[in-house]
Order: C-alpha cells, then structure tokens, then sequence
C-alpha cells in the first residue's frame, strides 16, 4: 500500500486505531497538522480521529479547530437525534412506516456512535403517505427544499436535515439496483411502524450507495470505515447471498475490490493494482466526492457544449421533471409553468450553487479548449 | 424553578448532554456535558422544583451530607441561571 503524501497515510493509521481502538500511532517530523485536519474535513472523518488524537499534541490554532469541528458534530448530531424521536412519535401517530438508512444504522456499530458523522438523516419511508408527512414535517418547522427523484429533502433552520426516500435509487438512471428493504425487515417492539432493515440487504445497499457516488462524482476513505464496520462489528452478514447479489446487480469486481480494501486498510494487508488505484482515488475526493468531477461528466455527456449544459441545467429533461414534481404526473400540462418554478426556487435558495456550478464549468472549457 | 422551554436532554454513547432546540437556541447554542449527579438534576428540572426539592431527591439518591449537597446545588443552579437555562 502506497501513500501521495505524509498525510494521507497518517489519515489511515489514524481511522484505523481509532475503529480498532489501538493506540494513537507514531507522528512523522514531516507531517502538516493544518493538511491533515483540512484532509479529515474534507472526508468527514474529523470526529474519527479525534477520538484516538492526543489532542495536546496537535499546534495551537489545529487543536481549537478540530475541537470546534467536533463539538459542533456533536451538537447537531445530539440535535438531530432529538428532532428524530419527535419524528418517530408523529410517524406512528399517524401510522407512516419507515426505516432508518445509511448514517444512522451504521453509526450503531461504530466504538462510538459520536464518531460516525452524518451531513443528514436519511429515511425510506411509505411514499403513499406523502402527503402526511410533508404536513408533520411543515408542522415540525421544515421546508421543503427538495423533491428530488427519488426523494424529498427536508430542512430546517439551523442544521436539521431530513432525506426521506420513497425508492432507494431512482429508476431513471444507469445505476439502479432492484431492493425491497421492508421484505425481512424487522418491526421494533416499541414502535409498530418503525422497521429495522436486514443486515445482509443494508450491506448490499451500501456497497451500492458507494458504486453510485464512486462511478459519477467520486466518494471517500469513509465508505471503507463503513464497510469494515459492518463487516467486523455489526450484525451478521450473509456473505455469500450478499456477494451473489451484488454480481447479479453487476458491481461484483467492483465489490470484490472494496471489501478486499477496507479489510487491507484496517489491517495493513497487501492489495493489489487495482485496489490501489480506488484507495488513490478515494483519499483524492471528498466524503461524496468532487462536483467538479460530476460537472465535467456532464458536459462531456453532451459533447462538450457549454451551451447544451446551461440549457439543460435550466430545463431538464421531462422525466427528471416528472420525478421532482409529482403533481406533473396527473396534469402534465403544467410542464411549463413548473420549468419556471424551478427557476425561482434555485434562484433563491441554489444560487451561490448555480453561480459556483458555472465559474467551474467555464474553467473546464477553458482547459478542453 | 425549571428547564426553559426548549431545553432538552440527550444521551450519546453512554453520555448525558442538555442542549437548546427551537427558540431557546438564540440564548444558548453550545451544550452541556453532565455527570450522573447533574443529568440528576437535569432530569429533576424537567418539572417545577425548589432548592429544597432538589436537595431532598439527591439525598435520598446518594449518600452525601446535605450542606456539601446543598453547596454542590446552589453552584450548579447558579451556573444554569447564567447560562439561560433555567427559569424561575
């Protein structure tokens, strides 16, 4: 196993003693705090390695730094966990079943919970009571800030996010996998309508989530976390069915390779080429990777047109239209006045976004030309 | 006197916290990381209490005498006071 830099591998040992609960390695001379806390923001893992760090040792304005980045986690994590058990009290009033996905099961099986950070909570829920719980999460204080395909984002001022999924993956695109979580899910005891999700089919989805951001944008050293956490310290999993069916979907090499190196990483085994190459490109992007990688997927898409990437960014396809507006299903002719609405509602909230999207788009031209 | 409005309790890897929620987060936006005997009373100022109520439910928790108990109470309480998270 190699390393591009000092950092990035102290950045391993470090996730790597702190999910064994091994000692705080060694520090090389040449290590730069500054990098490695700017590294373990940008993969969102700060409150990984804050758990093994000495933090005495790190340079002053370091130490205050990943101790404000810890303390906030942990306040919005507390906050969010409070927001949710409201949530699930309204869920069952109202009698919504759902299931916790991603960040929040995962974060169970970790030596600390604190230590997982999540940007949001994720949540696959009935999608036939829509309409009943966008009203309690209006009623909770949130907006609606997204109907994404295959989701409705929620959020609420000052950090709660809430995604909540009618599907797992959105039928439109390349990349999606058949799953029905709620078959062998498991009702809690407390709350009829809150489900539990099977171990080996939460694995399979989480290999997944990851194809799904490795394979467009890029994703990061956490999934590795993740995947070694579920396979050493979380309910068991059936390898072989889980293994099957990630061949059926058609990411097994891909699969092969990631597990093989979450297992490599967490106990300095060797990899191979190929291995490298994705922990390279792992510890290369962001948690959810790099926009700028996803922009230039795009335009490449469409030949390189600046022009077509702008038009299409303002007026996507229909069917992208469809999924985020619902009401277009029963009256399709509203097509045109929601492509306005679109308009209106990025400019508001999106446009520093929008504004970041084109500076970089104009920068990608610049580059190819 | 009680937790204001907004203030609740949480619990994370086996550690009590209080932290602000709704209104209550433009006096106070940090958290507080509590003891056994302060999640205690954390819990206690859920409801309307006195001093006196306070100190009568630790010493029936724990085996203290009451004036270090009564010291103890008065600091904590101050500290929550100045802080904005009780209210009288």
């Amino acid at each position: 196993m190699t390393y591009s830099s000092v950092e990035n591998e102290y950045l391993i040992a470090l996730l790597k003693a702190a999910i064994k609960r091994e000692p705080m390695p060694a520090v090389s001379d040449t290590l730069d705090w500054k990098h490695l806390i700017a590294l373990s923001k940008k993969q969102q893992v700060y409150s990984i390695i804050a758990s093994v760090l000495d933090i005495s040792l790190l340079p002053k304005e370091q130490s205050a730094e990943l101790t404000g980045y810890v303390q906030s986690e942990l306040l919005r994590l507390l906050s969010m966990k409070n927001e949710l058990d409201g949530l699930e009290n309204d869920l069952m009033r109202k009698q919504i079943k759902f299931m916790l996905l991603k960040g929040s099961v995962i974060r169970n099986y970790y030596p600390q919970q604190k230590m997982r950070q999540m940007s949001d909570i994720d949540i696959l829920y009935d999608s036939s009571k829509r309409d009943e719980l966008i009203k309690i999460m209006k009623l909770r204080g949130f907006r609606l800030t997204a109907s994404c395909e295959n989701s409705d984002d929620f959020f609420k001022e000052p950090f709660y996010t809430f995604e909540w999924h009618r599907e797992l993956f959105f039928k439109e695109n390349k990349f999606c996998p058949h799953f029905d979580l709620w078959d062998n899910a498991k009702a809690d005891e407390d709350n009829p309508c809150k489900f539990y999700v099977e171990s080996t089919e939460h694995f399979v989805y989480t290999i997944c989530h990851m194809f799904k951001h490795y394979a467009t944008n890029g994703c990061g050293v956490r999934f590795l976390c993740d995947i070694y956490v579920l396979m050493n310290y979380g309910e068991k999993i059936d390898m072989p069915r889980a293994m099957k069916r990630l061949e059926k979907i058609g990411i097994g090499d891909f699969a092969d390779d990631a597990i093989a190196l979450a297992g490599a990483v967490f106990s300095d085994g060797a990899i191979t080429e190929n291995q490298q190459k994705m922990l390279d490109f792992l510890l290369s992007s962001g948690v959810y990777g790099n926009l700028v990688v996803d922009y230039s997927q795009k335009l490449e898409a469409l030949g390189g047109s600046k022009l077509k990437y702008i038009f299409s960014r303002i007026f996507p396809p229909k069917n992208k239209m469809y999924a985020d507006y619902r009401r277009l299903e029963k009256r399709p002719y509203l097509l045109p006045f929601y492509y306005i609405v679109r308009l209106f509602t990025k400019i508001k909230y999106n446009s520093a976004l929008a504004k970041y999207e084109l500076a970089e788009i104009k920068k990608i031209n610049k580059k190819d030309n | 006197m009680k937790l204001r409005e907004g203030i609740v309790t949480n619990s994370i890897d086996g550690e009590s916290f209080a932290i602000a929620t709704g209104k209550a987060t433009r006096d106070f936006n940090g958290l507080v990381k509590n003891n056994p005997s302060a999640a205690f009373v954390f819990e206690l100022l859920k409801e309307d209490q006195t001093v006196d109520s306070i100190v009568a439910a630790m010493l029936e928790k724990y085996d203290i005498d009451e004036s270090t108990v009564r010291a103890d109470i008065n600091e904590l309480l101050e500290l929550l006071k100045s802080k904005n998270l009780i209210e009288e």
